[in-house]
Parts: C-alpha cells; structure tokens; sequence
C-alpha cells in the first residue's frame, strides 16, 4: 500500500512523460505521413546513418528525461517531510530503509518505462527516416541498432536514476527546498566542467550522459573502452544518493 | 510480561544546550489511562517522540512493551496507535487516509473508523489540506484509535476541538479502554479533561518528572491547610510543597498526611482554620506553577 501512496504522487508526472513519448510518436508518424517528398529527397540524396540519427534524437531527450528524474526525486520522503507528514509517515511501522527503497525501486521502475518507450520511439524515427539506406555504420564499422538502442536506454537510465537519486537526498537533507538544491548541484556542475575544460584542456569530467561512448562502434559493440566501467561507476553514484538519503534519514530526529 | 507498558529511567534527550528531557523517571501501568501533564516546552511531546523512536534519547533507559525504543521502534510502532504532529498526507481523503493506514496495522479496524468517523463527524471524502484545524485534529484521533492498537499515546488530543467533540471523544475512549487492557497515554495540560479520564498522572516540568501517581491517591493526600499562629514552622515539613504568609495567616499544601502536619502545627500552638482538597488543577499549579518544591514519585504511587 506504500507504493499506492507514491504512485499517486507521481502518476502525473508519468502521464505528462507518457503524453511527451506520445507526442513524439505522434511526430514521428506525421513527418513521414505528411512529408513523404522531404523523406524521399533526404533518402536520394547523401546517405542517411539511422546510427547518427538515433543518437541525435536521443540527445534531445536528454533534457526531458533529467526533468522526469528530477520530479520523480522531490516526491516520497523528502515531499513527506516538506509538507510536514514526517512523522506521521515515519510512525508506521516499516524501517526508514522501507521508505527509501520502496520509493526509490517504484520511481525507477516508472523511469526505465518512460526510457525505454522513449528510445523505442527514437528507433522508430530513425528507421522510418532512414529506411533502406543499408547497413549501419558507426566509427566506420557495422553496428546494430539493438546495440545502440542498449546503451542509449542504460544511459538514460543513469541521467534519470542520477537526478532521482540526486533530488531525493536534497529533498530528506534540505526538505521542500531538495529541488532547487539539486539544480544547484548540477549548474554548478556544468559550470565546473567548463572551467575545468578551459584551464585543464586535457582533464574532462564525465559527462552526465554516456554521450561520449554513444559514437564509439567497439565500445558499443564489446563494452570496451570503459564503458562497462563508466556504466558501473554511474550506477555506483546514482546509488550512493538513495543509500546517503536512507543514512541521513536513520540518523536524524524527524520533526 | 511486565506490568508496565512504558518505563524510562534517566532518559535524557538534549538539543545542544537544551535539556528538552533531562532525567526522566516515568511508570505508565498496562491497561491505564495515564494523563501526562505538563506547560508548553515542558518535554511532553519530545518524550513522546523519543518513546517511538522518531528522536533518539540522549541517554537513559526506556521499555515501551517490553521494548527498546532505540532498536524496536518498528515493533512498538506496529503496537503503538500514535497521534503527534495533526499533519497528515495533505493530498489523501479520510478515506485514502484510511485505505493508506489500514495496510500497516494488523488489528486495524474498519468498525472503529467508521464508528469514529461517525461520532466525530467527519467528511472523510474532503482532502486533508481542506480540513479545519479541528477536522484535521480528529482525521489523527480517528487513524490512532482505530488501530486497536495495545499502546495509544496521544499529545495534546483535543486541541481545536469544540467541547461538543472533546466531551463525545472522551467518552469514546474511555468506553474503548476501559477494562480492554489497553492501555491510553494522554498528553495534555487541558487538566480538567485528563481529569475526567485518567486513573493515572504523570507531572512534567523542564524536562523532569516531578509527580506520578494516581489521581484518587492524588485527590486524598494533597490538601490545603489555612493556620493561624506564631512561628510556624515554615517548609521545614517534609510534606509540605508550599506555604504562603500573608493577613496573619498561613497556607499550607502539603502533598500528604495532612493529619500529623495538622497535629504538629496544633502542637507548635498554630490553630488551623480549615483543611481543603485540592483538585487536579491546583494541585498542577501548586508542584508545576509555583515550582518550589519537587515532589517526590515515591511518596504517592
């Protein structure tokens, strides 16, 4: 009965993500509807890599995804002890560990929906614009788009379960106040990165997405390259906010 | 099993410099309604929440149900219907309250909560956040009581309600507690409505407990003795928790055996003009207000 409780807290998030993927699906069976010429002429002329276009499509997600995190984050708990329903919520009998993870496995488990559907769209998109152009190539060898597909659902499964976990802590540590926090968090973030980049020209930080294997054909195909690494460290750090939010939460008088 | 549902030796709870809980002494019998009294900022409500494990004790023992609050706070919580803080999920109905609640209690009882929600008058189809301060007050009670929970411990009950509601409300709980073996934890310093429930009373002041006992114990020893003489023997009697001088008379209240201090001013030449009961709320004033005497838990429990 637990996830009723944040399942209606998050229902409309999920339907307006449900409605976003809707849309674009939406998109995608207009353009080819209604702009076959255009299609045709894009077919005729240089050819078209269904690769490149999925990871481009996919990299305008990046940003709704983050979002849906993001709100997925501020409820539970930490909206709980915003609204000041801690303690009654925290007086049933159920470990503070119950609440977190019931939270954190519901939300998620509504997130990997959304990503998937999402890069289920995307493939779509990428096949109907690029239908026929032969075989995929990426980093000048043959991939498949099931590959691509792979790494691109577990890359946003990261971006979201990182703004999840992010915003979740923020909203136990700070209470109503964990969103803007966690904004916080991530502009500084991409600022750091910047001035990082521009005093330390060979030091990167990571990107939040796995953006920078999106492109690599063997890393894709083999998990080479570090990607399995990258993966792991990623999921590593999307976990540690839940388990420092699980921490905080045992640790401290709820009022 | 033992005999008490919540004991504490020593508890300490501290906020920095803050004793909110400072040496806390407390025996609430199984199956009584214990009236736990105290002012504003007394340490009833962090007492409360210590017992339940929603704040961690500074220090000190505790068993509520046989148990340590510090390791089985699910446990006692799973036993325990609890009303602290009437807040609520804002965005739930009575009823998604109830359907929400019902899955944690395994004594929960839909009977009592409509029984409840009947008496108490209460739409339970209206939000939370829509309520009054006093609907949102008895959306609490309702949730706690109808737990059938062994423990209810509740703080400050019948604030906002009208005196319709906390008259039909007190007699709802002591209908349901009486000889069930459950056992009822009052917090308040509304003295008049503990006084009506309770068998038995706890009085905190600053964080210490500085009486517990029954209430017809209470009722019988305490008294007010007004003398007229010379020379009293002024807070020299162990029994005595106040005296005021003043128009050529003294008053006495003493906490017990009123008889042999009445005996021993008559000796010293003293003639008493009357000897009075007190009732619970100038006894409250007389250990609490006035705050120059702590008596002790021995003397009367």
């Amino acid at each position: 009965m637990y996830l009723w409780k944040y399942w209606r807290e998050s229902r409309i998030t999920f339907a307006v993500g449900l409605l976003l993927v809707g849309l674009l699906l939406w998109g995608v069976l207009k353009i080819h509807v209604t702009a076959p010429v255009q299609i045709q002429a894009a077919r005729n002329g240089p050819r078209l890599n269904p690769a490149q276009i999925y990871l481009a499509l996919a990299g305008v997600l990046t940003l709704p995804l983050a979002f849906l995190g993001l709100r997925f984050g501020s409820f539970g708990v930490g909206r709980d002890l915003g609204e000041g329903s801690g303690s009654f919520l925290f007086s049933r009998p159920r470990t503070r560990a119950f609440f977190v993870w019931s939270d954190w496995g519901y939300g998620m488990a509504q997130l990997l929906l959304l990503v998937i559907a999402a890069n289920l769209v995307v493939e779509l998109a990428a096949h109907r614009i690029a239908a026929g152009s032969g075989p995929i190539f990426l980093g000048g060898g043959p991939v498949s788009m099931f590959s691509i597909f792979c790494v691109q659902c577990v890359a946003g499964l990261l971006l979201t379960g990182l703004m999840f976990g992010l915003t979740y802590f923020t909203s136990v540590l700070v209470k109503s106040r964990g969103v803007l926090l966690t904004l916080g968090v991530l502009v500084a973030y991409l600022i750091g990165k910047q001035v990082v980049k521009h005093y330390w020209p060979d030091v990167t930080l990571p990107d939040l997405t796995l953006s920078e294997f999106s492109m690599s054909r063997s890393t894709i195909v083999g998990f080479a390259g570090g990607l399995g690494l990258s993966i792991a460290l990623r999921a590593a750090l999307a976990l540690a906010f839940p388990v420092a939010a699980q921490v905080l939460l045992q640790q401290r008088d709820i009022d | 099993m033992n005999d008490l549902a919540i004991e504490t030796h020593a508890l300490h709870k501290h906020y920095g410099d803050i004793n909110a809980v400072d040496g806390l002494d407390m025996h609430v019998p199984r199956g009584a309604v214990y009236g736990f009294l105290g002012r504003n900022g007394a340490g009833k409500t962090t007492t409360i929440r210590v017992l339940t494990g929603l704040a961690r004790a500074t220090g000190g023992d505790m068993r509520v149900l046989d148990l340590d609050p510090r390791t089985d706070s699910v446990a006692i919580l799973g036993r325990t219907g609890l009303v602290i803080e009437k807040m609520l999920i804002p965005s739930m109905t009575g009823n998604d309250l109830v359907r929400f609640n019902r899955s944690f209690f395994p004594h929960w009882s839909d009977a009592l909560a409509t029984k409840y929600a009947v008496v108490l008058e209460l739409d339970m189809k209206r939000k939370f956040k829509k309520l009054s301060t006093g609907n949102r007050t008895k959306l609490c009670l309702l949730l706690a009581l109808a737990q059938g929970a062994e423990l209810v411990m509740l703080d400050e009950p019948t604030a906002g309600l009208d005196p319709v509601v906390t008259d039909q409300l007190l007699r709802l709980m002591v209908e349901d507690f009486a000889n069930e073996g459950r056992t009822l934890f009052l917090s308040s310093h509304h003295l008049s409505e503990v006084e009506r429930i309770a068998e038995w009373v706890g009085i905190i002041d600053h964080g210490k407990l500085l009486l517990e006992a029954r209430l017809d114990d209470m009722r019988t020893s305490f008294r007010r003795v007004r003398v007229v003489g010379e020379a009293l023997p002024l807070a020299v009697w162990p029994v005595i928790v106040s005296a005021n001088t003043g128009e050529g008379t003294t008053e006495y209240v003493v906490r017990t055996d009123a008889d042999a201090f009445t005996a021993h001013l008559e000796s010293q030449g003293a003639t008493v003009l009357d000897v009075t009961p007190l009732n619970l709320s100038e006894i409250f004033l007389e250990v609490v207000g006035k705050g120059k005497t702590n008596v002790s838990v021995e003397v009367l429990a």
